[in-house]
Order: C-alpha cells, then structure tokens, then sequence
C-alpha cells in the first residue's frame, strides 16, 4: 500500500514535470536542452515527448545496437541513458539473472521481427534490487519499408505483481481452509447447482472428488427426498432474502447410509454489484456431539434419579421416624387419658362390678362393689352379706343356675351365666354375670371371686319377641312342610293299618280251626299291638313336628332325631319314587339343638334333594342321609342326591329369601334352615358333588360335657 | 296229577316287613305255601322259574316297582299270575297293571277274604297254564320220536287228505300210506284223528304245510 501511495506520488510529481515540458513546448517558450540537444525543430518535439514518456522506451536498431533510450531507464533502472547506450547488449545487462536466458529468445525474437506485448521479467537495478516489469515491443519501418529495427515499451508492474502474489497466497489459503477445515463446504448458484465443494462434503454426497459435484443440483445426489426438499426450501430462503440462515439443525442421510447430525449455515453469495448469485453453506457434523450431549443426559438424568431416590429414601425414613415419634405420643396420651376413662366408663355404665373375699372355711363378703349395683338391682350393697342372703335376690326358678355357677367359681373355673334379680319393688330383671376365681397358689384355694353383671332385660325381652316371631316362622315351614307331605302320611299311616287288620282278620281265622293255632295267633296278636304303636308314633311325631312351640334346645342323640325322621322320609322317598339311605356312624357326639328344629331342616333337605331328583329316571334316584363326628368333634349331617346338580348362578343364591327354583316354592326353606341351623352355632352350607348332585352339609358344635 | 292249589306257591313282594309278614301269615293259615321278598331285586334273584305258583306284589317300591317286575315277566313261556295290591288307589295303575294281563288289584287295608279269593283264582289260573304248558311238552315229546316220512304224512294228515291223496302226492302206494299212520297214531297214543290233530298243533305241527 505504501508503495502504491509512493507510486501516486511520483506520478503526480512527473504529471508536473510534464506540464512544465509542455509549456517549454510552446513555441517561443522552448528552453534548450543542452544535453539531449533538443532545439526548436519538429524531431526535437518528438523526441522531447518520448524522453519524458513516463514508461521506459526504447528503439533498437536491426543489428540489435540500442538507437536510443528515454530518461524512464533511469527512474526505472538507476542506469543512466548514456550508461545504457554504451551496455553493448543492452538490455541483457539490466535484466535480472534468472530471466535472462528466456529474455535473450524474446529479444532475439524481436530482432526477428516479431510483436510482443506485456512479456513480463525482472530487471536488476543498478543498486541490485529487482523490480518487476513488462516489454511490449513492434518492429519499425521507414517509408520506404526499409527495416529501422525495432522500439520496446517496458512498464513498471511490480505493483500488480505484488497483488496478484498476494491473491495467490490467499487463494492458497483459502483452499487450504477449505479442504481440511473438519466441515462440510459448498455453494451453489441461482439456479441450485453446486459450484464446488470440499472433500468433506463431496464424502458425504457421494461424489467422487469436489470437482464432480459442479453443475449438479441436489436431486442428482444421495439424499433422500424429503432432505433434497428441505435443503432446496433453506436455499430459497437465502436467495430470496439475501439474509444467512445461521444454526439449522437437520439430519442428513449421508451417501454412506449413516444419518448425521449437522449444524448448517446457509449464507448468501453477492457479485460484484451486491446481487446475490448464490448460497454458500457450511455444515459442521454435530452427531457425536449430540451423542456426547445425549450421554451426558442420560449420566445427569441417572445421577438426578439416584439424587432422589436417596431424598426419597430420608424422607421415609425421616417419616417413619416422625411417625414413631407420633405413636409413642399418641400411646403416652392413650395411657394418660385410658385411667380416666375407666372411671367415666364405671360411672355410665349399666354395669357393676364387684369382689367377694372368700374365707378359709368357704364364706364369703363383699370385698367391694360399684356404684351401678345400687342402681340395676334396687338394693343397697348392704343388701350383701353372706351367700345364702345373695341368693334371696336370686328368682327362685334360677336358684339352680346361681348355685351351680357359685360351684364352679369356688372350683376355679371362670363363669358366664344369666339370671333373673328380683327388685325390692318386686320388679324382676335379666343379668347377666360374667366373674372369675382369683387362685391363691399359696393358700392352694379361690380366695377372691372378681365380677361384673349387666342388666340385660330389654335385650331378653326383644330376644322373647324374635323368638316368638321366629318359632311361627318355623312352624308356617313345617305346616308347609307337611302339606306336602299328606299322601305320604296316609300311605304311611295305611301301612301299619292294613297290618293290623291282616293280622286280626288272620287271628280270628286261625281260632276257627280245630285245633287253633294259638302260637300263630299270639304272634299276629303281637304284630297288631307293634304295628298299633306304630301308627300312634308316626302321629304323635307329627303332632310334635306341627306343635307351635318355643324351641328348647337340649342335648340331643343326632341318631335318635334321625331316626325319628326316617318314616318321614322314607315316606316322602317313596312319594318321589326315589330311595333313601341313612349312614349314621356310631361315635356321633351329642349336640344341643331343638329337636323339632334339627328334625325340620332334616327334612327340608330331604325333600330339596327328592324334588331335584324328580327330572332323573325313577332307578336312578337315590338319597343318601349321613351322620359323621367331625375332626373338630362336632356332628356333621350330609344329604347328598343324584339330582342334575346346580347351575352356578342358582348355588350362589340359593341361601337368599325368596329365592326358589320350583314352580311351586316360596324360597324361605333353606332361609328357615341355615337360621335354625345358625342360631345353634352350626352351619348349612352346600357343595357340588364329584359325581352328579349336591350335597348340603348341617354342621353342628358338639355340645359341652357339663351341660344337662 | 295234582291240584293247582296244592302245586301252588305264594311269592310275596313288599318292602313294608309289616305287611309282608302278615300277608305270608294269612296265606298260610288257609293252608297254601308262601316265599316273602323285600324287593324286586331280590324275588329277581332268588326266584325259580320253574316253580308256579302267583305273586302278590307291592305296586310302589324303592328301586324297581311292581310294575317294572310285572314288565320283566311278561316274557317267561309259563305266565306268573300277578295280583297288585296298593296303599295309593292309583287307578290309572290300576288299569295299566290290569291291561297287561295282572288278575287283579286290590287295595289296602284289604279284607282278607278279598285277597285270599284273589290267590285261589291266581293259583287256578296259574294250574292251568301249567297243565297246557304239560301237554304241550307231551306232544312236543311225541312229535319227537316220528320219523321225518311219518312227519310229512302227519302234516297231510292234519290238513285233511285221504290216504289217496296222501299216496299220489307223495308217489307211493296207499298201503304204505296207511302203514305209516297206524304206526304215527301209536307213536303219539293218540286213540281218534281228532285227538291226533289237536297233538299235532299242540307240538306245533303246521296244519297247511308247504308243497
């Protein structure tokens, strides 16, 4: 740049010089010349023009001696005009060593008579350094055509010389940069077509080296349509706005078939009137970034999860801790409060407790007694003194109960029981007693009987009323039963009737004969009295099964109550065309139920399980009734028939009210059953046999060993 | 020959012990022979069928009733009379019973007189079929002992040719026709052609044989 400035200087300098030449020119104003002899003649014009000529001229005659130089050589090589004519080969002499052998051809080539034009080399200067020049020249010819040798033009170009180096080295630079920066490069024209690329991004489109790619446009390389699109819909854009589209983040399938991630920057070309005439883009291959990235995701996101499973992990723990640190609170308070409780209990209740102190010699005393004594019973604790006046609060009719639970007590076993307190108004009330002997292992005897006793007479007198109104409940079953039953009866009754009047009719014939058979005639004596007591036994179980009683329940022979209902049975059996089987096992425990009851629900299942047979064939109806001790050593009574079995949605029903499966039925006979059955702690349940049928199974409790 | 009633067995089948033992009580002291069963099953197994006799059954039964017994014997070559009695008036079983040959059917509680008629008329019948049974075999018996050349003029016999027609249709002479006869008429003791023609179709002789 300094150069180029010290060359405007000097031009500007010599365009002065020129001027003030131009003036001398003037005729009249024309100074002399002494040196170059340049008088007022036409040829000394011309040859003062082509002395201060700013290039360098010259004219060389044929035989190669150098005519005549301007004053230019000196400016442009230090030698002076004189210096140079006197050189014998000018201009060999100035011309810089390595470029003398080629310019000796060109000079010799000129000599010739050839043209030239701008045949660049160096000149040495006189003081050594080198410039960069350019020699035009053409051959010159007098009128005549003789030959006048030539004349040579040489011009100072070491300023563009120095440019064009300078582009040269940027240019190198550039490519430089281009090819091995680590990116995709490329641009395109107007129309889309590639006008090169580096070699990164011929790779990835599939061309073979960047030069292939130009004039091609996308379609014509490895992507696939939708990239080709996008890719075209990025270059519109730039084109159309002139504006760089900077950071698009694509995937691109690359001619390799892998998909990597870029981050392209699409920018405008613009020519040399700042039209745009192109895209130039970049795309930088973020795949194993992101990857990067992605990883170092996942470690954050691993690393966050772990953060708060263990946050987690303290606040369970720190929740457990508070909730421990609540419950021993709460249990402290509980422990508090509890005490205090207690006594608001004792002093609401219906309830009263108490404790007898039992002498060594088995009398005894209240030890204490709770207010509520005084209240539930109508009497003072006064009222308590030794066993026999206790007893007087006692109705007369539990007497029994008291003393026997007085027994057990003084025995050391605990006892539940209900009696009846006789108010001193007369008024009679339910208690229930519940008291426990307090065993002295040293003294080796009860010596303190503990109690408490509520005043349970509302709850008898509603179980009164339940009971009333279940026991006519039952009864409506077993008349319903029954009605059933009629044919069956008379049949059953008919039996032992046409036996009777066989064996009288028999007896009478047998006494006619001579002599009478009398052993024959006893013997149908005995089956008529047998058969007699027969008959009244089936009626007055029938009258027992249709009495309307309260049930009371005793303890019971499973076998007996059994037994008691086989004629029953058999008859109703009978009726269905079916046959009936009872498998009673000898070691049946003994049950406390009501007889009439047990027998009733007996009979309810048998006739169930003959009315489900009724859809078999006559042989094939069969009935079978057992009675088994069970391991828990209750008594079990199974009634299992052969009948077509039970759908599901009819077995999970079949215990409801009203629920019935015959044309006829009113849906309470299994109700009534597992009630009865129920209400004597046992249970009715049904199972599905393995073969054809069900089987419902009555299980009953055992009944306790001291029980009457 | 004896008489039916003395021949005669009483079976006895019902499941009430009761009324089995005084049936077996009343029929025995009228002098007649009686086995009591329980069940259908059990008179099934233990019955010989060569014994005749009657049966006094109980029409409803646990298992197999009189009824299906009554169909069970329908087949036996020597009829067993039956006489249902019943505790239920059924009368479509009744006359179902009736229809299928029973003598008769009687109610309980019954007469004794009404059922001691009842098997006397049973073991009658019951003697009489066992006597057509008798001579059936007889005649069986003596068919057996013919000679197949005797059978055939038997046949011709019975079909009411003379000893002529006999002769030609068998191409022989009437003298030998006659041979045959006398010697038939002896081998089946029969004393007159229409006492060899009823034993002839008693054996089962067919009285139109083919020609």
């Amino acid at each position: 740049m300094s150069d180029a400035r010290h060359t405007k200087a000097e031009l500007l300098a010599e365009v002065q010089r020129l001027r003030a030449r131009l003036v001398q020119l003037e005729p009249g104003n024309a100074p002399v010349h002494a040196a170059t002899g340049v008088g007022s003649d036409p040829q000394d014009h011309f040859r003062a023009v082509a002395d201060y000529t700013y290039d360098m001229e010259s004219w060389v005659a044929p035989d190669g001696r150098l005519l005549w130089v301007n004053l230019a050589v000196e400016r442009l090589t230090g030698y002076s005009v004189d210096e140079c004519l006197a050189m014998g080969d000018y201009p060999l002499p100035i011309v810089h060593e390595g470029d003398r052998v080629r310019m000796a051809a060109v000079f010799q080539g000129a000599l010739a008579g050839s043209n030239g034009n701008d045949v660049p080399f160096r000149l040495r200067c006189k003081d050594g350094s080198v410039r960069w020049v350019a020699v035009s020249w053409q051959p010159l010819q007098a009128a005549d055509g003789r030959g006048l040798g030539h004349r040579s033009s040489i011009r100072d170009i070491s300023d563009r010389k120095e440019a064009e180096e300078a582009l040269q080295a940027h240019r190198a630079l550039l490519a430089t940069i281009i090819t091995h920066i680590p990116c995709g490069v490329y641009w395109k024209d107007r129309e889309f077509r590639y006008r090169g690329c580096n070699a990164e991004f011929a790779r990835a489109a599939g061309v073979a080296d960047p030069a292939a790619i130009v004039g091609k446009t996308d379609h014509e390389l490895a992507w696939e349509p939708e990239q080709t699109a996008w890719f075209r819909r990025c270059d519109e854009r730039v084109l159309a706005t002139g504006e760089a589209l900077l950071h698009i983040e694509e995937s691109e399938r690359q001619a390799d078939g892998r998909v990597a991630q870029l981050l392209t920057n699409k920018v405008p070309l613009r020519d040399a009137d700042g039209q745009v005439c192109g895209v130039l883009g970049v795309d930088t291959d973020v795949s194993q970034l992101k990857a990067v990235a992605a990883e170092l995701r996942r470690a954050h996101d691993e690393l966050e999860l772990r953060v708060q499973a263990r946050t987690a992990e303290l606040a369970a723990t720190n929740d457990q801790l508070r909730r421990e640190i609540a419950e021993r609170v709460r249990v402290e308070e509980a422990l508090r409060t509890s005490e205090e409780r207690y006594r608001h209990v004792a002093e609401l209740t219906s309830d009263f407790a108490y404790a007898f102190r039992i002498a060594p010699d088995g009398s005894s005393e209240a030890e204490w007694i709770t207010d509520a004594f005084a209240r539930v019973t109508g009497r003072d604790s006064v009222d308590l003194g030794p066993p026999h006046r206790l007893l007087e609060l006692v109705h007369p009719d539990d007497h029994p109960t008291v003393v026997r639970s007085v027994q057990l007590l003084l025995a050391g076993k605990s006892s539940a029981t209900e009696f009846r307190m006789v108010r001193r108004d007369g008024q009679v009330h339910w208690l229930h007693n519940h008291a426990r002997p307090e065993w002295d292992e040293t003294a080796h005897r009860v010596v303190r009987i503990l109690g408490a006793a509520q005043d349970i007479s509302q709850a008898k007198l509603a179980e009164e009323e339940a009971r009333r109104h279940q026991a006519a409940l039952m009864h409506m079953a077993r008349v319903s039963t029954m009605g059933g039953l009629t044919a069956q009866l008379a049949h059953e009754l008919n039996q032992p009737l046409c036996t009777i009047v066989g064996n009288a009719q028999t007896a009478q014939r047998l006494l006619t004969t001579d002599p009478p058979d009398i052993a024959e005639t006893r013997a149908a004596l005995d089956d008529i009295v047998t058969h007699g007591n027969r008959a009244a036994d089936i009626i007055h179980r029938l009258r027992d099964f249709l009495r309307l009683q309260q049930p009371t329940p005793v303890v019971l022979n499973v076998q007996r109550v059994i037994e008691d209902i086989a004629t029953l049975a058999e008859a109703d059996a009978r009726q269905h065309g079916a046959s009936i089987h009872f498998e009673i096992s000898p070691d049946l425990p003994a049950v406390r139920a009501d007889p009439i009851q047990l027998q009733q629900i007996i009979l309810n299942l048998v006739r169930n399980g003959l009315e489900a047979m009724m859809r078999m064939p006559p042989g094939t109806r069969a009935l079978k009734v057992q009675a088994q001790r069970e391991d828990s050593g209750g008594a079990v009574i199974r009634v299992s028939d052969l009948g077509p079995g039970l759908p599901e949605a009819v077995a999970a029903r079949m215990f409801e009210p009203f629920f019935t499966t015959k044309p006829t039925g009113l849906g309470m006979g299994l109700v009534i059953s597992r009630s009865i059955a129920e209400s004597h702690g046992g249970k009715l349940s049904m199972t599905r046999n393995a073969g054809r049928g069900v089987t419902f199974h009555l299980a009953l409790p055992a009944a306790a060993e001291d029980e009457p | 020959m004896t008489t039916g009633a003395e021949r005669g067995l009483v079976f006895v089948v019902d499941d009430d012990a009761g009324v089995r033992q005084m049936i077996s009580r009343m029929v025995r002291s009228v002098g007649l022979r009686v086995e009591t069963y329980a069940s259908v099953q059990e008179f099934l197994d233990l019955y010989d069928r060569r014994q005749t006799g009657c049966l006094v059954l109980d029409v409803r039964m646990p298992g197999l009733s009189g009824l299906d017994l009554q169909e069970r014997l329908a087949g036996l070559e020597v009829p067993l009379p039956i006489i249902f009695i019943t505790g239920h008036g059924d009368i479509a079983m009744g006359v179902r019973a009736m229809k299928r040959g029973a003598m008769d059917f009687i109610e309980k509680p019954f007469q004794d007189q009404v059922l001691l008629d009842a098997i006397h008329a049973a073991l009658a019948r019951a003697a009489e079929l066992h006597e057509a049974a008798q001579a059936r075999d007889d005649a069986r018996e003596r068919l057996a002992t013919l000679t197949p050349r005797e059978r055939e003029v038997l046949a011709l016999v019975v079909d009411g040719r003379a000893n002529k027609q006999i002769a030609a249709q068998l191409g022989t002479a009437e003298q030998t026709i006659k041979m045959h006869r006398s010697r038939l008429m002896k081998k089946m003791d029969a004393d007159s052609l229409p006492a060899l023609v009823r034993l002839a179709q008693l054996g089962g002789v067919a009285a139109n044989p083919r020609r």
